[in-house]
């Protein structure tokens, strides 16, 4: 339940509101019932009142008009709050024929309120010309008059009842606010919130610059996400710094790589081949005679020096082979070639295959050791875990972009556990193979993917087809640096 | 007397085959040069039987330098002599025209051999590039073995090869295995190179110039 705090606080605070409007309700209900029945009580004594007086003054009152007793009496009760103004009640008194026969102050106008002479049993309301409502009730005197008590509804209610009535408005109005406010308050507050949450799930950091996450009525919400916001741009852009770095990195390498292997080969290799051809023509100066030890010196020498370049030449290779000069096509086949022997009666014998269907002459120096290295990694990868016996090398172009392909006949990998995954992540968890792959696509520019048997639901690989791996970049520009 | 023009950068290799061309019988240097585009100014000028061109060269590869000798189709006949022993700089070379390939640390004789066989006109591959697996008989390619071999080792790629014979791909692929087979090649390379060695085809059948 402390998961859903605002949908208790709303229940909470609706359910109040809900019971005191009822209660309040309830509370006018009564008190209006109550006043109902005083007021009847009240105008039922006011005639009693009258008739006993009447009474006890003789009940005459037959010809009285305006005189004693009558004023005498409407006097004595005058202290009553309906006599003490003419809108408030009255007190008349009607001979059997309707006639007025004496009146409280300004209690004529009541006499429309007079229905005849039967009298009232109880108190009953009643409503004169002008739209006021009165309790009424007639009563005979002694004398055959009748006696019509009435008070005013409209006068002595109102104030309270509209105070009432005041109370009971401004309680809905309350019940009314507080759930447009816990609306409001889930609308903009409680939804956003979840929303940014869901957002927040789905934020791959580091790989999108720019995180929009709210935008709206509550400055507090926009403040957040905009930390949020500047945070996933800082972790991009480290992101980025980091990938620039690796290719930096990647670059200065194959650099130095380079470097030292032409240092290599125009310094150490061509002494040692030098110094080869100079032995041998030594050998054809010495001796003839195969067991004089010049002779036998000079096979030596020969041997150790040829031995050393042969080392010399293997690093050479080793470091930045120089066949990627002759182009993407035929470093491809050379590498083909070398990891078909490379792979020959060690495993079971590999057919490594190169397929260039796309313009790659003009490529750059850069970008054939990018595609090699890549090539070499894959087909590495292809054999050792995938157990492959066949391996193909495409390119192809694919729009305004170059594809290139390696595709193999192993038994695949679950590709799915690691879609989307940081290829970081993968060096660190032991995968360094795809990370340096991931690297050289890097310097393409381009962007990855592989498409294995194992996955499920994948229409373009079926099991038993091994695994592909698919580089998608843009062909070099014309003037890209060597 | 076969002439020779020697072009490498590197001043000792270079003199060091000076010294030992001048000693051999039969043979002449004409001139030495350190880089492709003075060799090739040298050729032109000099019209040497034999070019022997190091690949590795600045301004212009020797490979280079065999494609212009093959286009001018000049007479001169050329001999890449390299320290590295890549698959792929021997098809580049014979496809640019190259008579003949050879290893730096090749022993005398065979250079002696390499200059006179190629001088001639006729194909020279260092035994040493990695090739020598089958020897004695080789089964006889058919035509269309022969036809899809000479197409790929121009460096055609596959659907290519395909659409020059009319045939499908997967029959293209299907004849250079059976090729592969019979000569005990590895791949397309070898089988190209093996091919050249035992003259199962010619050099001249490799050449670009056409295309």
């Amino acid at each position: 339940m402390k998961k859903h705090l605002l949908l208790l606080l709303m229940a909470v605070v609706t359910l109040f509101t809900a019971g005191n409007f009822f209660v309040s309700l309830h509370a006018f209900r009564a008190q209006e019932s109550a006043m109902d029945s005083m007021m009847r009580s009240y105008v039922l004594d006011l005639a009693e009142n009258f008739s006993t007086t009447a009474a006890f003054t003789g009940g005459r009152g037959q010809a009285q008009r305006h005189g004693t007793p009558g004023m005498m009496r409407f006097r004595m009760l005058s202290a009553d709050p309906a006599l003490q103004s003419p809108d408030a009640g009255g007190i008349l008194v009607v001979s059997k024929e309707g006639r007025i026969v004496s009146a409280s102050p300004g209690a004529e106008r009541l006499l429309p309120l007079w229905k005849g002479s039967a009298p009232d049993a109880a108190p009953r309301e009643a409503v004169d010309a002008k739209g006021e409502s009165y309790y009424v009730v007639v009563r005979s005197l002694d004398g055959g008059n009748f006696i019509l008590a009435a008070v005013s509804r409209t006068y002595l209610l109102a104030p309270l009842t509209g105070v009432w009535k005041t109370w009971i408005l401004s309680a809905m109005g309350t019940s009314a606010a507080v759930l447009v406010g816990m609306f409001l308050l889930w609308y903009w507050l409680a939804v956003p919130l979840r929303w940014i949450a869901e957002k927040l799930e789905n934020v791959r950091w580091g790989k999108e610059r720019s995180v929009r996450l709210y935008t709206g009525p509550l400055a507090e919400l926009e403040a957040l996400s905009s930390v949020i916001e500047r945070l996933a741009t800082e972790s991009f852009e480290k992101e980025e710094l980091k990938k620039r770095y690796v290719t930096d990195l990647v670059q200065a390498q194959e650099a130095t790589r380079g470097q030292l292997a032409r240092e290599l080969h125009d310094g150490a290799l061509q002494s040692a081949v030098a110094a080869v051809k100079r032995i041998q023509l030594a050998k054809q100066s010495a001796p003839s005679d195969a067991d004089s030890p010049l002779r036998t010196h000079l096979d030596t020498a020969e041997e150790v020096v040829q031995t050393a370049e042969g080392e010399i030449r293997s690093y050479c290779e080793a470091l930045s082979p120089s066949w990627v000069r002759l182009g993407l096509s035929s470093a491809l086949e050379e590498i083909a070639g070398r990891l078909a022997q490379a792979y020959e009666g060690v495993e079971t014998d590999v057919d490594i295959g190169v397929e260039i269907e796309a313009e790659a002459a003009a490529f750059p120096e850069e970008h054939v050791l990018a595609l090699v290295r890549i090539f070499q990694e894959a087909a590495s990868n292809s054999v050792r875990h995938g157990g492959a016996r066949f391996i193909q090398a495409e390119l192809r172009r694919e729009g305004d972009l170059l594809r290139f392909s390696v595709e193999d006949d192993g038994s695949g990998f679950d590709a799915d556990a690691y879609a989307g995954t940081d290829f970081e992540e993968l060096r660190t968890s032991g995968h360094r193979g795809l990370a340096n792959i991931n690297e050289r696509v890097r310097l393409l520019r381009g962007t990855m993917r592989i498409v294995s048997s194992r996955d499920s639901g994948e229409d373009e690989a079926r099991p038993g087809e091994g695994c592909r791996l698919e580089i998608l970049f843009p062909p070099p520009s014309p003037g890209e640096r060597r | 007397m076969v002439r020779i023009l020697l072009a490498d950068d590197h001043p000792l290799t270079r003199s060091g085959l000076a010294a030992w061309i001048a000693k051999e019988e039969g043979m002449q240097l004409v001139a030495e040069t350190e880089d492709g585009e003075s060799a090739w100014s040298a050729i032109l000028e000099l019209r040497p039987d034999l070019a022997m061109l190091d690949i590795e060269m600045p301004d212009c590869s020797g490979i280079d330098v065999a494609a212009r000798v093959l286009k001018r189709g000049l007479a001169t006949n050329v001999l890449i002599l390299t320290a590295y022993s890549a698959h792929q700089y021997v098809m580049a070379s014979v496809r640019a025209g190259a008579k003949g390939f050879i290893l730096k640390s090749a022993p005398l004789a065979q250079l002696r051999k390499a200059i006179f066989q190629t001088a001639a006109g006729d194909f020279y591959l260092d035994p040493s590039v990695s090739l020598a697996r089958t020897e004695g008989d080789v089964e006889q390619l058919s035509e269309r073995e022969l036809e899809v071999l000479v197409l790929a080792g121009q460096g055609l790629p596959g659907h290519e090869v395909a659409r020059l014979l009319s045939i499908t791909e997967r029959t293209v692929a299907a004849h250079l295995t059976s090729v592969y087979g019979k000569l005990g090649a590895k791949n397309k390379t070898e089988a190209i190179l093996l091919a050249l060695k035992r003259g199962v085809i010619l050099l001249d059948q490799l050449h670009l110039i056409d295309r």
